[in-house]
This record gives C-alpha cells, sequence and structure tokens, in this order.
C-alpha cells in the first residue's frame, strides 16, 4: 500500500526501526551470556521483542510503499557517552529501566501528532504492550537485586542515568530540531522541544 | 601491586578468549580499549570477570582503569577484600 509520507516521518520510522535492532542485538548478547534462570528468560524474551519491533518498522515503511532510511546512530549509542559502560547487570537494567521508559514516553508523543497515519498508529500500539512488560519485569529485576547492591546504590544509578538520558534526548531534539518538529506541532506537544 | 598467579591468568586467558589476541601479546601496559575496542564487548568482558571470579565491579569501580595491569590490581583488591571477608 502506497501511502504519502514525509522525509521526516520516514526519518523517525528508520530511526525507530534502528533504534529497535540495536537494542535486540544488545539484549542477545547479554541473554546469551547469563546463567540460566528466571533473569536468562526474561533477558531472552525482551531480546525476541525488540527483535520483532524492528521487524514491524520495518514491515510497516514497507507497507506504506517505502525502504528505511540508512543510519549508522541508535539513540542506544549516546548513552554510554554519557552514563558511562554498565559493568554489571544491575547497571544494565538500571540503565535499560530509564531507556524503556524514554521509548514509552516518545511512542506516546509520536501517537499525539494530528491525523497520524494508522499504520504508524498500529505499530506504535503494537510495540507499547511489550514495553509495558519490558519495565515490569526489570523493576521486578532490580527488586531482587537489591539484597546485593541496596536499594540506596541502585536508586542512585537510577537518578544517575536519568539524568543522563534527559541530556541525550535534549541533544537529539536539538540536534534533529527541524526532523522532529512534526512531532510537537499540536498544542499538547508544543513547547516541549525547547525544553 | 603485585597481581596473583589466579587473576592474572584467569584474566589473560579471558582478554585473549574475547580479544581472539593471542596470551603472549596481552601485556599489564597495554590499553584495555585498544584491546576491546567494541564497548558491548567490554561490557561482557566484565559480567564474564565478575562471574568467573565471583567478585562484584560497579561503573565507578573502572574509572581509573585504564591499562591491563590497572584491571588487575582492581580484581586482586576485590579478591583479597573477601578473603578477609570471610
Amino acid at each position: 500500500m502506497a501511502s504519502q509520507l514525509s522525509d521526516n516521518e520516514r526519518w523517525m520510522m528508520s530511526f525507530y526501526r534502528y533504534s529497535e535492532i540495536t537494542g535486540a542485538l544488545f539484549f542477545g548478547r547479554i541473554a546469551a551470556l547469563v546463567p540460566a534462570g528466571q533473569l536468562q528468560e526474561d533477558l531472552t524474551k525482551h531480546f525476541a521483542d525488540e527483535s520483532m519491533h524492528s521487524w514491524y518498522w520495518t514491515e510497516a515503511i514497507s507497507e506504506l510503499g517505502y525502504r528505511p532510511v540508512s543510519l549508522r546512530n541508535a539513540y542506544q549509542d549516546a548513552y554510554l557517552e554519557a552514563a558511562g559502560l554498565p559493568v554489571n547487570l544491575m547497571e544494565i537494567l538500571a540503565i535499560t529501566n530509564v531507556f524503556e521508559k524514554r521509548v514509552i514516553g516518545q511512542y506516546s508523543r509520536h501517537l499525539r501528532v494530528p491525523d497520524l497515519n494508522p499504520v504508524i498508529k498500529k505499530t506504535i500500539d503494537r510495540i507499547v504492550e511489550d514495553e509495558k512488560w519490558h519495565i515490569q519485569w526489570i523493576n521486578k529485576a532490580l527488586k531482587s537485586m537489591a539484597d546485593k547492591y541496596g536499594d540506596d546504590t541502585i536508586n542512585k544509578k537510577l537518578q544517575k542515568y536519568k539524568k543522563a538520558d534527559d541530556e541525550i534526548y535534549g541533544k537529539l531534539l536539538q540536534e534533529n530540531q527541524e526532523r522532529l518538529q512534526f512531532l510537537f506541532n499540536n498544542t499538547e506537544n508544543a513547547g516541549e522541544i525547547r525544553s | 601491586m603485585n597481581s596473583s598467579p589466579e587473576s592474572t591468568n584467569l584474566l589473560i586467558k579471558t582478554l585473549s578468549t574475547f580479544t581472539k589476541i593471542p596470551v603472549e601479546h596481552i601485556h599489564r601496559d597495554r590499553e584495555i580499549t585498544e584491546l576491546v575496542a567494541d564497548s558491548f564487548l567490554l561490557i561482557e568482558l566484565m559480567l564474564n570477570l565478575q562471574e568467573s571470579l565471583d567478585i562484584a565491579l560497579e561503573q565507578e569501580d573502572l574509572e581509573q582503569v585504564h591499562t591491563v595491569g590497572d584491571l588487575l590490581d582492581l580484581l586482586e583488591q576485590r579478591l583479597a577484600g573477601q578473603a578477609l571477608a570471610v
């Protein structure tokens, strides 16, 4: 089905696709490394979800009669620079918790775009359901790690990564102001691009 | 600080496995990032070392770690700390 899609929308869909691929590759490697148990099971499901999400975006772009834009940098790439390298599973999950919340926030913002293409809406609705589960299992896993690392340490890490994520997102908005303007062209989102 | 043969051997062997660089080419003064250029690989290496040595590391522990020697010293410190705690 060919449909009118702006260059900016196509870029955004390709950006989502590439970020989902990056997430899948990362979680696949972590899932392959952790010992058998609940954590391994959840990480593997998470990896499979991210992988499917990248397919949903590929499928959606194709359904609209386009091809993905070639990209080289994912949102997560900026994390290591801004937040530092996570070196244990708690830190990996704390970063992921913050990232997943950002993903849900971003997709929710996209859903508020007026006259949103139904293919994009369907794809986001499908993905957001999985993202909710991602946050649930990660919160549960982080709670189970409190004995080992302490609640205080985990909370400090979450705060640290949240601060880094705010910086990364702010930078993304600044660097792609024109491209992302369509996400903020409604009353509800107005002004947010400057925040 | 001189590292124990246990942690030295394990780290060198693990680094060699991860980087495919022969053991004889991994020395104390080599930069970790020169050996492990891929950040994801570095994360995997750290998870693997903690699992193998049964120690816990945090992000902040690695702020002063630049070379293989620095990492060996850190691991040695952690192993010694655990031995004292037992």
